[in-house]
């Protein structure tokens, strides 16, 4: 099962790699990639199998490149060993998003780019391969949306198609990124941080903590009907589904007596606990991050 | 369906946005006028039933079977306020910690399954009564299949003509699914819990 899902993710690695390609490139974009790849000048030529895009202007690679190094030294100077504080985290991955939402096919290619880089930044580049079975209904559902401009407009559908399976690729790699360089308890303290209500950060705290448990009773649950129902049938797979949904209920009550019994206050917990306000180091690298994401998508 | 990032323009996600926001206010606000604060976590453990249910699947038909979305069964069992709340955390864990989902498709998501799915089941469950519960079920998915055909035609993202027809089709096996697994969960929760139908969980 692991080997067929490692397949199926490589598989749509380069169909994504594919798709932002032909979304990058001219119309006769695939015809044209043939032609590279075979005569080598995809590897060996100046500007790749993307001649199409323009040389960027040298002030704005200075301007980004100075931001860079700019972040990084303001985060070995001030920033210490500690880790990004998960606000900045979160906001950077939020503005990835908005910027991939407003670019056309080169900003997609150059954000690409970017998340490339943010993965080898972030000791990464294999996370997106290791869980690309995280990318597969991201895939299933643009995949969708892609296949019905395709089958609609054959010729400009395929790349207004494969700009939208990008687009949804990049976002939910730049996700995957945020979980693999940030502990899940992190992520709730980061949410609480923004605003977001403490009842609701406090849900999904409990939420993540009863998946584990909660799971293994269904899978219990489904053993026990296979071995004594033999076959399943919808009255058997409904009382199943409703006694699960019955101890979920006494495993609230015991979660709720367990949390007063240590003197739980909804008002204080680790997910909600008093923000900082931000470190001088994370401030700097969020304003110099969020101005090269700029930099990179206007250039 | 979890919308992900990049077939919403900028401008209807962040419409979309706002009316989860103003939604997931009010839910809060009610949440804490109607809900002791030391029940908070049935709400997270509800959640976590969402997820442990899709791991059972549910026979149809020979050689049909899904799994329970779980919208309509919280709404309807618990109320459509907790239900709100436990599809949020739901999306935000499905969107923050497996991917699935968009960032910015957030608002869209908790729109269309985390406030007009409940929102639709609730309705439709008091207005036929109990016996029509799955029809309630089925109706929350065919409402929120709608809701994200519509949002993704006003963003251009898919042309009608070729994606309507696949997308109502694969939803009305979806809804199918989600009522019979719906009303069978409900009969079976009637005999074993017969309380919770009786007083909901704002009031106990």
């Amino acid at each position: 099962m692991k080997r067929a899902c490692l397949v199926i993710g490589v598989a749509a690695l380069v169909g994504g790699a594919l798709a932002s390609v032909v979304a990058s490139s001219s119309p006769d974009a695939l015809e044209h990639l043939t032609e590279q790849l075979t005569s080598g000048h995809a590897v060996l030529g100046p500007r790749g199998p993307f001649g199409s895009l323009p040389p960027p202007p040298a002030g704005a690679i200075g301007v980004g490149v100075t931001l860079a190094l700019l972040t990084i030294v303001a985060r070995l100077l001030f920033g210490g060993a500690r880790p990004l504080d998960p606000r900045i985290k979160i906001a950077l991955v939020v503005a990835y998003a908005v910027l991939l939402s407003t670019v056309g096919r080169e900003g997609v290619w150059k954000l690409g780019f970017v998340a490339v880089v943010a993965s080898i930044a972030t000791l990464a580049l294999g996370v997106p391969l290791r869980r690309l079975r995280l990318l597969l209904p991201v895939l299933a559902v643009a995949g969708f949306a892609a296949a019905s401009w395709a089958i609609a407009d054959r010729t400009q559908g395929l790349q207004r198609g494969a700009l939208l399976l990008a687009k949804a690729v990049l976002s939910a790699h730049a996700v995957i990124l945020l979980r693999h360089t940030t502990p899940s308890a992190e992520i709730w303290q980061g949410l609480g941080g923004l605003g977001v209500p403490r009842s609701l950060v406090l849900a999904a705290l409990l939420l993540e903590r009863s998946i584990a448990t909660l799971g293994d009773e269904a899978r219990a649950l489904d053993l026990a009907i296979r071995a004594r129902a033999g076959s399943r049938s919808r009255r058997v797979s409904g009382a199943a589904l409703g006694s699960l949904f019955s101890r979920t209920l006494d495993r609230a009550e015991r979660v709720r007596l367990s949390l007063e019994a240590r003197g739980f206050d909804p008002e204080r917990t680790s997910a909600n606990e008093t923000i900082h306000a931000l470190h001088p180091a994370d401030a700097i690298f969020a304003g110099s991050a969020a101005l090269l994401l700029a930099v990179v998508a206007c250039l | 369906m979890h919308l992900p990032d990049g077939l919403l323009t900028l401008p209807v996600s962040a419409s979309l946005w706002g009316g989860a926001v103003a939604s997931i206010g009010v839910a809060v606000r009610a949440a804490k006028r109607t809900l002791a604060p030391e029940r908070l976590p049935l709400i997270g453990v509800l959640g976590a039933f969402v997820f442990a249910a899709q791991m059972l699947n549910f026979p149809i038909a020979t050689g049909v079977s899904g799994h329970l979305a779980g919208g309509a069964l919280l709404a309807i069992a618990l109320g459509p306020g907790a239900a709100v709340l436990a599809m949020t955390a739901v999306l935000m864990v499905q969107c923050l910690l497996f991917a699935d989902g968009g960032v910015l498709a957030f608002g869209a998501n908790v729109m269309n399954m985390g406030v007009i799915a409940p929102l639709v089941a609730t309705a439709v469950y008091r207005l036929l009564g109990d016996r029509f519960a799955g029809m309630a079920a089925s109706a929350s998915v065919l409402a929120a299949a709608l809701a994200a055909t519509l949002e993704l035609v006003a963003s251009r993202a898919v042309p009608l003509a070729t994606f309507l027809t696949p997308m109502l089709a694969l939803h009305a096996l979806i809804a199918v699914v989600e009522g019979v697994a719906t009303h069978a969960v409900l009969r079976a929760l009637r005999g074993m819990r017969p309380e919770i139908f009786t007083r909901r969980l704002e009031t106990t």
